[in-house]
């Protein structure tokens, strides 16, 4: 064996034994639990293993990681790193670092001792590498890509003992430190890419700057930091769960996952797989959130302790070919602890809205349904490092008492959610005579926290009050059988003919009262096609009856809202022909009360009713009425009506083939 | 020879329905007794003369020991038995998914309207006070001999070989006639035109809606024998 090989071993072993310091690249304990970290963004920390994952940072973070080593006479704990990350923009990020505990410190010892009559000299010889410090910088592209650099500088001394001997032959020693510097390049991405899968790269390590080399004389102790290109993935498609996996050119693979049992808890396990040495180890972890201080604990452990704790075998130590000194099979298990912290002035947020999408119209006759029924949605991230839950608020000044707030919803970290937008709009909607453009605010607020994080402003099409958009499902909300003019039409009316409905079977109620509404009604209105405009225009029954004019689809609401006054059940006949969608058209049809059996009491003809099984699951005689047809009477009104419903639909299978369809109203009974 | 009528049937119900299918218009070439039309929604049966043209829309009527032959699109011959109504649009085959389409708009018919869970749903639960004592009750109404007459028609298709409008007439005749699912030969008619249009599963269905008991032994018979054949051809 010679000089250099004892060296070398002497090295290792010292390296072993001289536990305080290890890491010249820093994880967090995060990271570390879940061993696979290259894809599962983070925040400040993530300068160390994929720079372009500290966008998700939020205005100022500020963190330190410590750890405990376990060696073989007990253990050492040591302040490892300082962090401190800032937000620049929404698109640009800086972070930087300094590892007071990122250094390897090694002592040569001497081979030879000098003694003379006052002193026993021996020249150790000290090795110090160290990791000085740390910048990354990264930028959103998109929404869903980010780029980063990183930049490492490291420090190496070898701080030797010369001797000299003076004209009288005295031994003088003089301490020559040697000093090297470099640093290295990192660079990174990660890509979203989709609901739950993001991708990431990382080419550690990838361009060495060299400022200054050590001496010659010391150059075998030059730090060799070999380049390696890692490729990641993580899936957050399971609810609170996190799978991640990676693997490097150096053949390691690591797999890893992440459950938060509870919004402020998470469980963290990873497996650490080396193909080239039996260097396979296992992480566990726990995480939790205290106000703004998040703190990580983690737990390495190798699976062979096989020359680990200071047990190394001379054979092993020469055939070993260690490229990683933080991680490699002279290690020890460690525990380590993170900490940290989010601040800022008003600017931070927990959730950014990243898109708004409003129906293209509103329409005020419908204003019920967007209660129930979302009129758009809003892309909110979870910008930060914890579950979160969003409420989004819509608004609408002029229209809205207050904002409609939507159900709270789960976003993970990182995430982003399509939230559904409900608007609950007061009456002063229907006082909207035409079209006009209003200003939407949407905004998202945050919980735990509760407080507003972000807000959108859009632009809505509100339609004017009248407007339909000729969805016959929508005609209903213009039935307004409570209206006073409706009420007092249909009350006026059958007052009048009081003494013949008394004489009326009550099977026949319901038609014969139909019928005399229909007749008074006819002798007030006259058909009118609706004004030159875009959108169809549809009259409130108590404007018909006060205009007392109106086209098909006026006259069959006002008809239907009549009837529905009286307690009669209706229903529309929306007919768009499919060769001919441009004669949409629309009638009524009422239902007489009538059972099936009883049907022959207003007409002997089957084609004259349609057989319908109404609310209350009862099958009824109904009688479809063509409104437009009201200047000849009820009896013609009906009759075209009938024929139109049995050629388009017994004859056609109108309702069959879809182009007829049957919209309902139901009537206070 | 059944078998071979049955074609001979088929093919005469199938030339006639591809002239119907067009609605073509129909001519009386011939009547004899109480033969009446009721043309489309109108209310009331006017004679029927010979050269008179009838619409498909229109329905006809004919009395006992009447009879009356028609021409339709001027070349398919068919002759109208005695004491029948039939509704002259019925005189044409349904393809199999028109029936289908149509058996399954008679069940969602038959089910009380869901309102969308879209829709704001506002209770009704209203009660209306006031009760009229003195209203007037309406009188009865006998509509067996109608009901009779139309389930006689239904067999005129059935035998034309109409069996897909035969069905949904049928059973409509049944939704309006309650007292006629007595009528066990019907029912059973009923089944045999869904056979007819290949639709064995709701063949069987039929057949298994008809009650047992009160059955003669050549109706239970025939009734055993269809459900265990349709149930073998099902496996």
């Amino acid at each position: 064996m010679n000089f250099g090989q004892r060296t070398r071993i002497l090295l290792l072993m010292i390296l072993i034994m001289t536990t305080n310091n290890y890491s010249q690249n820093v994880s967090s304990s995060r990271s570390i639990s879940l061993a696979a970290s290259t894809a599962a963004g983070e925040n400040l920390l993530s300068l160390d293993w994929n720079p372009s994952a500290i966008i998700f940072m939020n205005n100022w973070e500020a963190a330190f990681t410590s750890d405990y080593s376990f060696n073989g006479s007990g253990g050492s704990a040591a302040l490892r790193t300082l962090a401190l990350g800032r937000r620049l923009s929404e698109m640009h990020y800086l972070a930087a670092k300094i590892s007071p505990g990122a250094s390897l410190e090694f002592v040569v010892p001497s081979t030879f001792k000098l003694d003379d009559s006052t002193q026993s000299l021996q020249f150790d010889k000290k090795i110090t590498f160290r990791e000085d410090a740390a910048l990354a910088y990264a930028a959103r592209l998109t929404n869903t890509l980010s780029l980063g650099a990183g930049v490492h500088i490291y420090d190496e001394v070898v701080s030797d003992t010369k001797y000299t001997t003076d004209s009288n032959f005295n031994i003088k020693t003089s301490t020559v430190d040697y000093s090297g510097n470099k640093a290295t390049v990192d660079i990174g991405a990660l890509w979203s890419a989709g609901e739950f899968w993001k991708i990431g790269a990382e080419a550690k390590n990838l361009i060495p700057i060299v400022d200054r080399k050590l001496d010659s004389s010391v150059e075998q102790y030059e730090l060799d930091i070999p380049a390696v290109l890692r490729v990641g993935a993580a899936y957050s498609g399971f609810k609170n769960v996190l799978l991640c996996a990676e693997g490097d050119t150096k053949r390691n693979f690591n797999i890893g996952t992440e459950w938060y049992a509870h919004p402020l808890a998470a469980v963290r396990a990873g497996l650490y797989i080396d193909g080239a040495t039996s260097n396979d180890a296992f992480a566990l972890g726990v995480g939790t959130v205290l106000a703004r201080v998040r703190i990580d604990l983690s737990y390495l452990g190798f699976f062979s302790q096989e020359n680990r704790q200071g047990q190394s075998d001379i054979n092993t130590f020469l055939e070993a070919n260690v490229s990683n000194i933080d991680f490699n099979q002279f290690t020890n298990n460690k525990l380590s602890v993170t900490a940290s912290m989010s601040f800022g002035g008003p600017q931070e947020s927990f959730a950014r809205i990243e898109y708004v999408s409003i129906a293209k119209e509103l329409f005020p006759a419908s204003k019920m349904q967007y209660a129930l029924k979302p009129i758009g949605s809003a892309r909110v991230r979870n910008t930060t490092t914890r579950p979160i839950e969003a409420k989004v608020n819509f608004y609408v000044d002029g229209l809205m008492d207050v904002p409609s707030q939507t159900p709270a919803q789960n976003i993970l970290p990182g995430e982003v959610a399509e939230v559904p937008l409900y608007a609950v709009f007061s009456d002063e909607i229907r006082s909207v005579k035409t079209s006009s453009v209003r200003e939407a605010e949407v905004r998202v607020a945050v919980s735990p926290g509760s407080e507003e994080s972000d807000r959108y402003q859009s632009r809505v099409l509100i339609r004017g009050k009248n407007d339909w958009n000729g969805d016959a499902g929508l005609l209903k909300y213009f039935v307004t059988p409570e209206d006073q003019e409706v009420l007092k039409f249909t009350r006026e009316e059958l007052s009048n003919r009081k003494s013949d409905l008394d004489t009326v079977p009550a099977l026949r109620q319901n038609f014969e009262r139909a019928e005399i509404v229909f007749n008074a009604f006819a002798k007030r209105v006259v058909y009118v096609n609706d004004p030159e405009q875009s959108q169809d225009f549809v009259q409130y029954p108590s404007e018909t009856l006060s205009l007392n004019g109106g086209d098909c689809d006026d006259f069959s609401v006002c008809y239907s809202s009549l009837l529905a006054s009286m307690g009669i059940s209706t229903a529309f006949i929306d007919v768009v022909p499919p060769e001919h969608p441009e004669k949409a058209h629309i009638y009524v049809m009422f239902d007489t009360g009538i059972d099936a059996q009883h049907a022959p009491l207003i007409s002997d003809n089957p084609k004259r009713y349609v057989i319908r099984m109404n609310e209350r699951g009862v099958e009824t005689a109904w009688i479809p009425v063509e409104t437009t047809a009201i200047r000849r009477g009820f009896e013609e009104a009906w009759n075209a009506g009938a024929k139109e419903y049995f050629d388009d639909v017994e004859l056609n299978l109108g309702v069959v083939r879809g182009w007829v369809k049957l919209v309902d109203f139901d009537a206070v009974n | 020879m059944k078998t071979l009528s049955l074609h001979a049937a088929f093919l005469l119900s199938v030339t006639l329905s591809l002239a119907l299918t067009a609605f073509a218009d129909i001519k009386v070439t011939a009547a004899k007794g109480g033969v009446y039309v009721r043309h489309n929604v109108q209310e009331d049966w006017t004679p029927v003369a010979v050269g008179d043209v009838l619409k498909p829309e229109d329905s006809m009527k004919l009395d006992k020991k009447a009879s009356a032959t028609i021409l339709i699109d001027g070349k398919d011959k068919l002759v109208v038995p005695e004491f029948v109504i039939v509704d002259l649009s019925d005189f044409r085959a349904l393809s199999q998914e028109d029936l289908l389409l149509r058996l399954a708009m008679e069940r969602v018919r038959s089910l009380p309207a869901e309102p969308s869970k879209d829709e704001l749903q506002i209770p009704r639960t209203t009660t209306v006070h006031g009760e009229n004592k003195g209203q007037v009750s309406a009188p009865p109404v006998s509509t067996t001999e109608t009901g009779t007459l139309q389930l006689n028609g239904t067999k005129v298709l059935f035998d034309k070989g109409f069996f897909g409008t035969c069905a949904l007439k049928t059973k409509e005749v049944f939704r309006l006639h309650p007292e006629l699912l007595s009528n066990v030969d019907a029912r059973i008619m009923v089944a045999g035109a869904l056979e007819h249009m290949k639709l064995n599963g709701e063949a069987l269905g039929e057949y298994l809606n008809i009650p047992t008991s009160g059955l003669s032994s050549q109706q239970a018979s025939l009734l055993k024998e269809k459900v265990a054949q349709l149930r073998k051809s099902k496996r």
